[in-house]
């Protein structure tokens, strides 16, 4: 892995992205303050991954904690159902890859490169992973396409994030945090943590990681045109709905 | 996909916790089974609840228990649906059976309503059947309901994603034996996105694979189920 390689520029012609709205766009897109810029996908893996066991959706005071197992057909699947889709979608697509091994990274990368209106990769490295593990994951993503890191914003640094620069990533995604709390048999369930209950913390670490001058996308806590806005002042290069969308807009 | 706004006029309690009355459009309908997604904007809630009518008239919508605590009597909703796949009763049913294994049945309400439209009989396996119910419908224990498919030319039961993979067990029919009768569950577990995200959570295991319960569902044929 070398160090200081330079950087793809991302683009987008809007600060608002499309998350948390499966693997395709629907033909009718969500209505933003202004349209989307691009549509990340669904976590997709390279092979299909089944549901997790002891799956739940919680509520909790200002969110709501979702546990799944990111359950998803795999890549191959998913490029032969919707990759027409994508080619004809109105916006640029972003594949949100959950790659297990730099192996799987790079195997995927190569996947979607040439792709048509595919203009970027969003790469999620395993939590579990130690830093240097998870930075080996992400540089074997790097190819063709702009590559955007993205962590749960309770497991980021700013030190974690100059070191991303220096392998030529992009963009930082910063996503749902990780959460437990207790099911109705009293077992703690850890999953992932979505609600405008965490706008205070994204504005925080958007503020700090904005300084090591990656683009830093605010991946969780806006659930309104306010919130976006806020976090768009606060430095964020771009941000995304995610399960705000999720709600009926009548 | 239709969305309206909303008012929940009138709360209401019953065995199974807050229900109420919602306003709708007059020409909304909803086959029995299928779901919509309600949300207070008000409230500012991150999430949406599923809501089941338990009977419909036009521009009101009667809503199967529970709804959520922090909504009231006058509190406008935003609604979208109907979502999902809904019961399919045979229009050729005559006895029909239908079993809450976990709550009041409320749920069923609309099935038994068309059942009885066409001229079946109608028998509710329940342990705390809604206030609701008709006459003509014949309340049993859940202990008999290992009877029903012998009598019954369609059954429907509501069950949980856990509880979906053992119908068999709780119908005391074996692995190998044929259920006598055709029918369908309504499964009940969280659907937060309503089928837009696929994010995962009501996933079912049937026989063709994983399915989502808010968008392949949340009424699924007994014999896609998967017995474990």
């Amino acid at each position: 892995m070398s160090d200081n390689l330079p950087r793809q520029d991302l683009y987008s012609r809007s600060k608002w992205l499309i998350s948390g709205l499966g693997f395709a766009p629907q033909a009718a897109l969500p209505a933003l303050p202004e349209p989307p810029g691009a549509f990340i996908t669904a976590p997709i893996s390279l092979s299909a991954r089944t549901p997790a066991e002891s799956r739940a959706c919680l509520n909790y005071p200002g969110g709501f904690l979702l546990h799944t197992g990111l359950p998803n057909p795999g890549l191959r699947a998913v490029l032969k159902h919707y990759a027409a889709r994508w080619e004809r979608a109105e916006l640029p697509i972003w594949p949100h890859l959950i790659p297990a091994t730099p192996d799987e990274a790079d195997r995927m990368g190569r996947l979607l490169e040439g792709r048509e209106n595919v203009t970027a990769l969003v790469i999620s490295p395993p939590p579990h992973l130690k830093d240097r593990e998870q930075m080996d994951v992400l540089a074997a993503a790097r190819g063709e396409l702009p590559i955007i890191a993205e962590m749960p914003l309770s497991g980021i640094s700013a030190a974690w994030v100059e070191t991303l620069a220096g392998l030529g990533i992009s963009a930082v995604l910063l996503g749902a945090p990780r959460g437990c709390l207790p099911n109705g048999e009293g077992k703690l369930v850890s999953g992932r943590l979505y609600g405008p209950g965490l706008l205070p913390q994204m504005l925080e670490v958007v503020r700090a990681v904005k300084r090591t001058g990656l683009p830093v996308i605010a991946g969780a806590g806006a659930f309104s045109k306010s919130d976006g806005l806020a976090l768009l002042a606060a430095g964020a290069w771009a941000v995304t709905m995610d399960a705000a969308l999720w709600r009926p807009a009548a | 996909m239709a969305e309206f706004e909303s008012v929940l006029t009138e709360v209401t309690l019953s065995t199974g916790g807050m229900g109420g009355i919602l306003t709708c459009p007059t020409r909304l309908q909803v086959q029995p089974g299928q779901y919509l997604l309600g949300y207070a904007p008000e409230l500012n809630e991150p999430r949406t609840t599923a809501l089941f009518p338990v009977a419909i008239q036009p521009g009101a919508l009667r809503l199967a228990a529970p709804l959520p605590q922090t909504w009231a009597a006058g509190m406008p909703l935003l609604v979208r649906g109907p979502l999902g796949r809904g019961f399919t009763l045979p229009a050729q049913a005559r006895r029909v059976a239908l079993a809450a294994l976990n709550g009041s049945a409320e749920r069923l309400t609309p099935l038994m309503t068309t059942a009885l439209a066409q001229g079946a009989a109608v028998v509710l396996f329940s342990g705390s059947p809604p206030a609701s119910v008709s006459d003509e419908v014949e309340i049993l224990p859940l202990e008999q309901l290992p009877e029903a498919p012998a009598w019954a030319d369609y059954l429907a039961l509501e069950l949980t994603p856990t509880q979906a993979g053992n119908w068999r067990k709780l119908l005391a029919i074996r692995p190998t034996q044929p259920c006598p009768c055709s029918g369908e569950a309504l499964i009940i577990t969280d659907m937060p996105c309503g089928g837009l995200a696929e994010c995962g959570v009501c996933a079912v295991e049937t026989r063709l694979g994983w399915r989502l319960a808010c968008k392949d569902g949340p009424v699924f044929p007994l014999s896609e189920l998967e017995a474990r």
